[in-house]
Formats: C-alpha cells, structure tokens, sequence
C-alpha cells in the first residue's frame, strides 16, 4: 500500500461523527465602520489617508517625494516603472514604491485583501520597500466574517490579507517596522 | 524501597529520557536570566489578553473553532480526499509522507530532479519535527531559514525554544555579537532596530538568488484545495514568489472544510500569538504563477495514531499560536529547551508523548496544573486535563521511574487507608517537630529544596473536627 492509503486507511479507522457549526455573524459596534478601519490602519503601523480618487497621486507625491521607481499597477497613479508579469527579479528588486488597488478592506483590524489581477507580479508587493494600497470606502468590512462572505479566494491563484507594513519583534521583543517586505503601508480609502 | 533503584534508574536511563526537571534547574540557576525570560513572555500574554478582550464575540470564536476542527478531525479522510482533488485541479502538486522520513525524501528529490540547490524556508514547526534541514543539507542543499528569528537559531547552531518567537531566549547583546561574527555588523552593536536592517540586506541577497523556497501551513482549505500562510516579516511570500519553485509541508491535521472557516481562525491566531489583530500577511496560495511549480506535502507522522486515542486526540486542534506557552508559569521559569522537543510547553507535553511516552515521560509533570493553558487556548484544547491523563497512562503503561512508581504506590496505601493515613499523619507530626532539619531537608524532600515546609498548627484538623463536631469555635 502506498503512503496515501496507508494515511487514508489509519485516519479512517477513527471516524466519529460531530456537527460542522453554522457560520457565524456578528455586528459592527456603535459608530463609522470607515472611521474604525482608519484608526485600525494607524494601529498596525500603517498610514492611512482619506480622500477623493484624484488626490492619491498627489498624497503619494507628498508622501514618498524621494521614490524614483515607482511601480503602479492601478490608473490612478503613473509608475516609472514597468511591471509586467514576466518581470525578473532585478526589475522587481529594484522597485521603491509599489501602488497597487485592495478589493476590500477590514475595519477590526485595518487589513486589505489583494489578489492577483491586481498585482501583475506577486513578487512586487513584497520586494517592494515602501507600499501604497487603494481601497474604495464602499468596500469595507467590519470583520474577517464579512470579508470572506465578500471575497472567493480561489476566484484566482494568489491572494492576500496586508495588514500593515512588514515587521518582526523577534530581537528581544523590540518591535522593528520593515523586516524583509514593505517598511512602510499607506492605505487610501476613496470615494 | 531502596535508594539503589532510584539511583540505577537516574543513572542508567539518563540517556533516551528528557529531564525537564534537571535542565530547568540549570536553567533558573541564573535567576536574573530566569526572570528576564518570565518576565518577556508575560508581557505577551499581557498583549493577548488586550487583544482578546477587545472582541466581544472572543468565547463563541473559541467554541466555533474547537468545533469546526472537531468535526474536520471526524472525518479527516473525506477532507484529505477532497483537498487532495481540489489542489490538484488547481495545478497544485500533492505528495503523501508517512512519517518524518519520507517528507524529507519528497522534498529531497523534488530539489534534486530540478537542479534546485539553494533553499529559502520560512518559519514551519513540522521541518524542525522531521529534521529536514540536516537531511538536505546532507544532500548538497544550502538551507536559509529567513524568519529572523530562525535565522538567528540557525547562524547560532540552535535549536528554538518557542514555537512563534523561536529566539526568545537570547539578549540583544547576544544576538550584536553573533551578527558580528556571522554578518560583520559593528562590534558592540546590539540595537534591534540595527541588526534587523543587516539581516535583511544580508537575506535579501539570498531571496533573490534562491532556486527554491519552503513554507508551512497554518490552514488548508479542503473546499478550494487551497492554503494559507500567515507572517509578519513577508519572509515566506518574499521566498515564494522570487523562486520558480515552492515546496509548502503541512500536517494532514490542518485541514478546515470551508473558506468561511478561515474567518474564525484567523481572527484567533494573531490575536492569542502576538496580540496583533491579524498577522501582517495572510497569503492564500491556490495555484502557481504560470511557469512556476507548487508543491504540497501532507505529513501523518503520528498524527493518525493519535486520533485514535479518545483522551488525546484534540491535541490535533492545535494551531500553534503559543499562547499556552506564554502563559504557563512553568515554561517562563524553564525555557522551552528544557523540554527537548520541538514544540515545548503545555501543548509540547501532550503532544510529544504521543510520539514517545517513555523519552518525554516527565514533560506532563512539567506543569502545575493551574489549568491557565486550558483558558488562553483558542482551539480550546483540555491541555491540563490531558498532562494529568497522561501521567495515569504512564503508570499504567508502566514507564514511570522506579522513585514516582514507589512513592505513588506508598502514597495510595496510606491514603487508601484511614487507620493507617492517621498513625501515618500523627508519626508525622511527632517526627517533623523532633528530628534534626538534615532528616527532613534533604535530596528526598523536593518541596523543601527551594522553600520551608509550612508551619503546622498545634492541632490537626481531624482532631479539631473530632472535639469540635465540625462547628466554630
């Protein structure tokens, strides 16, 4: 018997039956859902910007004025870098800012939820050293529930929750924003 | 009872056995260490419980958790079939490994049919369970381990001590002069902030030109074929999606049904870890970028026969947050070397004699059974109750040291005995108030090696009970 039903056979030997509970929902508390994912955002570290669709190139002029190579996989911001899917390594190692759109954020914990097609390189948005990441106001979620009521996540191939710049404490506890991905996160909620 | 059997059985049997007991007592021995340690972790159970208490819904979400794996563990072989066909569909490959061995021999040969010599890994518990970066490393495989706090361990030549913070027990100080060594960072250095930066342009190096990477899984989606993995420092996501090859190793315990589940478990882990909402990254892999090759490995080692022990088979809920380390008061003061398993702690001590009850006989009574483990676990898993049902295995399977067999036996004849529990209690009295304090503190006495016996009251309580019927005076 191979591996595969040799596991199959000694796991079904201990079957039992026990009910799969119902999904659960719950409610937001009292006040702004936009305004609770915001103060999340800050919370993780993370920048968080409120405003109209055609400021976010200007924010991220102010923000990240020293970024030369800017690579942007969404309209509303130039890159001056070009990404395609077939980047190599040195184009995507070389990328300053990476502005990209989420298909939703998380209110209860400031996450944004990003996939492929948006992306064009998946590499991108980790070798990145600074993030921007766009989410529409109308997308957002109170919890993780909501979220995955929300999204498909085999709807394409990879898919992510970002909830705030890249960070590790494993150095006596010491919190160190930037370990090996983004160092930093600004997340724009638009119109 | 003679001391020679308890002295052959310490001396002789030293060997295959872990003492917690002894390499936590070398472990205290330096007390400002020890508190420092204590102090580090309770600081994380002090974030967990922030975190915990800010979601009104906290003990539905435990109690959901614990059922929906409940359920997924009845029937396991359904849900192995299902993600199987599903991660196939997807263009994920999916290997089978009994035991420790053949997971190191899949991920061994997929490298080597590729020509694959250079391997990033991220943080996987079950690598360190099967031993894999010796047998690669054997077999001509550089191996980076890019979390930082593996990577530490590993510039180090250690092993981890936590299954979250695997360098938790080193001071900055320690970790400046390591990096000086194996990196060239300043000498003297030791800001965090400092080394973190030199470790990442140090590994980024080795990201960008690695043929391979290695991930666990924290859970496997049986309805997509999918899986996640969560991190903070995007070191498996940075490996992933830079090499052409990603090989992830999971447990066939970490299955979940649904999609949906994921909502559930996702808003514990983090929360009971770090006392983060979320961890900064939660990557849900389902099929390859074209061109590129996935992998998935699912590892039994042990783990079906322990679903067929009834008492210990919800240690499989587990999903390695390590809030039951943080908390236990027995893990802060000792260290998780002392434990010399993989997974230490309370979860360690009943999932380790699942493999060898002898060798980790003494990890269940690594514990005071306070039960603190039991509360802070998110998967709600009767830790406590299970090191005291493994301490009843052992004496049942009759491992325990020839000293624990003998003293428990005398105990149960005294206690089994009134007549002779109350000659034995009044000799007690008498003795404890006349014999030289050398009789009494000595290497028998593993109470009075660190405290005094209690003062004992003039009367005892049957006594008192006796004269009084039990009403106040």
């Amino acid at each position: 018997m191979n591996s595969r039903d040799q596991i199959l056979s000694r796991v079904g030997q201990h079957r039992y039956d026990s009910p799969l509970p119902d999904l659960p929902s719950f409610d937001p508390p009292e006040g702004s859902v936009i305004d609770a994912f915001g103060r999340a955002v800050e919370t993780t570290a993370g920048k968080y910007v409120n405003c109209y669709a055609d400021e976010v190139a200007a924010h991220i002029g102010r923000i990240h004025s020293r970024a030369d190579r800017i690579a942007s996989t969404t309209g509303l911001v130039n890159g001056t870098v070009d990404l395609r899917d077939d980047s190599g390594s040195q184009v995507v190692g070389s990328i300053e800012l990476f502005v990209c759109m989420a298909e939703l954020g998380v209110a209860e914990n400031g996450a944004v939820w990003i996939t492929d097609s948006r992306l064009r390189s998946r590499a991108a948005l980790f070798a990145t050293q600074h993030l921007a990441v766009v989410v529409r106001r109308d997308s957002i979620v109170w919890n993780m529930h909501d979220a995955y009521r929300r999204i498909t996540i085999n709807k394409e191939g990879f898919g992510v929750f970002v909830c705030g710049p890249s960070k590790t404490a494993d150095i006596e506890q010491s919190l160190v924003i930037g370990a090996h991905g983004p160092r930093s996160l600004t997340v724009f909620a638009i119109e | 009872m003679s001391s020679a059997v308890v002295e052959s059985d310490t001396e002789f049997v030293a060997l295959p056995v872990i003492h917690h007991a002894r390499a936590a007592a070398a472990f205290t021995s330096d007390a400002a260490r020890t508190d420092w340690h204590d102090e580090s972790l309770w600081l994380v159970r002090k974030k967990r419980d922030v975190a915990a208490a800010a979601v009104p819904e906290w003990e539905e979400l435990r109690a959901l958790a614990s059922a929906v794996k409940e359920h997924t563990l009845g029937r396991l072989d359904e849900y192995l079939v299902q993600f199987e066909k599903n991660a196939t569909e997807n263009g994920v490959h999916v290997h089978w490994a009994a035991d420790a061995d053949e997971h190191n021999r899949i991920v061994a040969q997929i490298l080597r049919e590729r020509g694959a010599r250079r391997l990033v890994k991220s943080k996987s518990m079950l690598t360190e369970e099967c031993g894999l970066n010796g047998h690669l490393e054997a077999d001509g495989v550089e191996v980076v381990d890019t979390d930082l706090g593996e990577r530490i361990i590993q510039l180090a030549g250690d092993t981890p001590s936590h299954i979250v913070m695997p360098a938790i027990h080193y001071k900055k100080e320690e970790i400046g002069t390591l990096f000086n060594r194996t990196m060239g960072t300043q000498e003297g250095s030791a800001d965090p902030q400092y080394l973190t930066e030199a470790a990442r342009a140090d590994l980024r190096k080795r990201f960008f030109a690695a043929d391979a990477s290695l991930t666990g899984v924290n859970f496997a989606v049986a309805e997509t074929g999918g899986f996640v993995v969560c991190t903070n420092e995007g070191n498996a996501d940075l490996g992933v999606h830079l090499a052409p090859i990603h090989i992830a190793s999971m447990g066939i315990e970490k299955l979940i049904p649904r999609a949906d589940d994921l909502g559930i478990f996702l808003r514990l882990l983090a929360r009971s870890a770090t006392g983060q909402p979320l961890t900064v990254y939660s990557s849900h892999f389902h099929a390859p970028t074209p061109g590129r090759e996935i992998h998935l490995v699912l590892v039994d080692n042990g783990r079906s026969e322990q679903l067929g022990r009834e008492a210990f088979a919800a240690g499989l809920k587990c999903i390695r947050c390590g809030a039951c380390m943080n908390t236990c008061p027995v893990y802060r003061r000792s260290g998780g070397h002392s434990y010399g398993s993989t997974i230490p702690g309370p979860i360690g001590s009943i999932l380790a004699p699942n493999r060898d009850m002898k060798k980790y006989r003494e990890l269940p009574y690594a514990s005071t059974l306070c039960g603190s483990c039991t509360d802070v676990c998110p998967v709600m898993i009767d830790i406590h109750e299970q090191l005291y049902a493994w301490r009843q295995e052992e004496t049942r399977a009759g491992v325990q040291p020839p000293f624990k067999r003998l003293s428990m036996l005398f105990a149960g004849m005294f206690l089994g005995r009134p007549r002779l529990y109350r000659l034995g209690a009044r000799l007690m009295r008498f003795a404890l108030s006349r014999l030289p304090r050398s009789a009494i503190y000595n290497r028998w006495n593993a109470w009075g090696r660190e405290r005094e016996l209690p003062q004992l009251p003039e009367e005892s309580f049957r006594d008192w009970y006796v004269r009084t019927g039990g009403t106040s005076e």
